[in-house]
């Protein structure tokens, strides 16, 4: 599986992917924003997004909104990992249709169970 | 003279007494108010010095408050490379133990076969006997390095302890993020307090500190010192009680989207991302867990289908 990581902090993309690299998740593609994350996507064959919401140019929920319309993308899992955590936010990032939602700090515990339960949810499917 | 010209100089002087008893009133708060200007002044002076000493130190304190975050930044880095190594470290000691384990099993066992062999044989031979106490004693000291093998689980645990703070120091710096997203709303607050400041000198046009505004004002784009940053101006309250909140947030996503909010809530922009007052708009501002999240989230949105 290829992991895309969205995330404006060079320092939150190394924390979630080296929390990636513990499950041996080892194919991992970095994004710096929302538009380049829409970049990586065309570039790479990516099965799924961790992204964060407060990045400039393209947030995470418009990137979200963005890849829900695309027909290519619809279907790609998302899990949103910010430190937006007002009722709010939630409810807005459950109308762009995010999987899952982790609020920062996170532990790599907490970040495994949500991928594994997307992952699930889409097995399912 | 003629008694209406009489009447009328008495008049004009009851007008003039009445003049000098004003002029007697008066007098005492015209030198109270010479003397207020004459305070004041010094007073204003001071107001237009500090007023220029604060405009001249907000361009540097953004400045220094950008160097944080990036000197932060930067330590972060260094201590995430050291994490690296301690895993990379780690996964070598784990396999070495295993295998120092698997090698004390083969020699325990070879020594066990031994003594049993000298043991049968002892009275056969006599200098093999005391040959045999020798070795046994020997064999014990044997015994006693195979049983280091609690000593090697004891030392796996450590191991297992250090990864476990490996992980917690990632966890924790995460701060980093958080921090420098908080000092990114400040840096636009500063900002924003300067521009309004300046505002507001410049309609003074005849006092002189017109002249401070622009020997001082700087305009600097706080918000891209370092690199450009996306804040949430509320960001270091998720480092209050996390734990309780993401379990929030997990029963949230079980229970699912709220039908009213479907009318109520407003797709946010990008630009809307940027404005530390955001928070500020009709929202509800209730925070949540990560439990309440994953409980509107199981039950409504995760089927993009």
């Amino acid at each position: 599986m290829k992991f895309l990581v969205v995330d404006d902090s060079p320092t939150m993309r190394r924390i979630v992917i080296n929390a990636l690299k513990t499950f041996g998740i080892e194919d991992i593609v970095e994004a710096e924003d929302g538009q380049d994350a829409l970049a990586k996507l065309k570039e790479n064959k990516i099965d799924f997004v961790i992204t964060d919401w407060n990045m400039p140019n393209m947030n995470g929920l418009d990137l979200t909104k963005t890849i829900r319309s695309s027909e290519q993308w619809k279907n790609l899992p998302i899990l949103m990992v910010t430190t937006r955590g007002l009722k709010e936010d939630i409810i807005q990032a459950l109308q762009a249709k995010v999987n899952n939602y982790i609020v920062k700090p996170f532990t790599p515990q907490v970040l495994k169970e949500k991928i594994l339960a997307i992952l699930k949810t889409n097995e399912i499917q | 003279m003629k008694e209406l010209d009489i009447k009328d100089l008495l008049r004009k002087a009851d007008e003039l007494r009445a003049l000098f008893v004003l002029g007697q009133r008066v007098i005492p708060f015209l030198e109270e108010l010479f003397t207020f200007v004459g305070e004041i002044q010094p007073l204003l002076e001071d107001i237009n010095n500090s007023i220029k000493e604060n405009l001249s130190k907000m361009p540097s304190l953004s400045k220094q408050l950008s160097k944080v975050t990036e000197a932060t930044e930067l330590a972060t880095n260094e201590i995430l490379d050291i994490i690296d190594g301690i895993f990379y470290k780690l996964d070598i000691l784990v396999t070495n133990i295993d295998l120092i384990q698997n090698r004390f099993s083969v020699v325990g066992k070879f020594v066990n076969d031994f003594a049993y062999l000298l043991e049968k044989r002892k009275d056969e031979i006599v200098t093999l006997e005391e040959f045999a106490e020798k070795v046994e004693k020997l064999f014990e000291s044997f015994k006693i390095e195979y049983n280091k093998e609690l000593n090697l689980s004891t030392l796996r645990d450590i191991v297992e302890k250090i990864r476990t703070d490996s992980t917690s120091i990632m966890l924790a710096l995460q701060v980093q993020d958080i921090t420098s997203q908080q000092i990114a709303a400040v840096n636009h607050l500063l900002t924003t307090v300067q521009s309004r400041l300046n505002a507001l000198i410049h309609k003074f046009e005849s006092s002189g500190v017109e002249k401070v505004v622009s020997e001082t004002a700087e305009t600097v784009n706080v918000t891209k010192l370092h690199r450009e940053v996306a804040f949430d101006p509320d960001a270091v309250e998720v480092l209050v009680g996390n734990t309780t909140k993401q379990e929030d947030i997990d029963k949230m996503f079980e229970q699912g989207l709220p039908p009213e909010s479907d009318s109520k809530s407003q797709p946010q922009t990008t630009e809307q991302n940027l404005d530390p007052n955001s928070s500020e708009q009709d929202f509800d501002n209730e925070p949540i867990s990560q439990s309440d999240i994953d409980a509107m989230f199981n039950q409504n949105i995760p089927n993009p289908k």
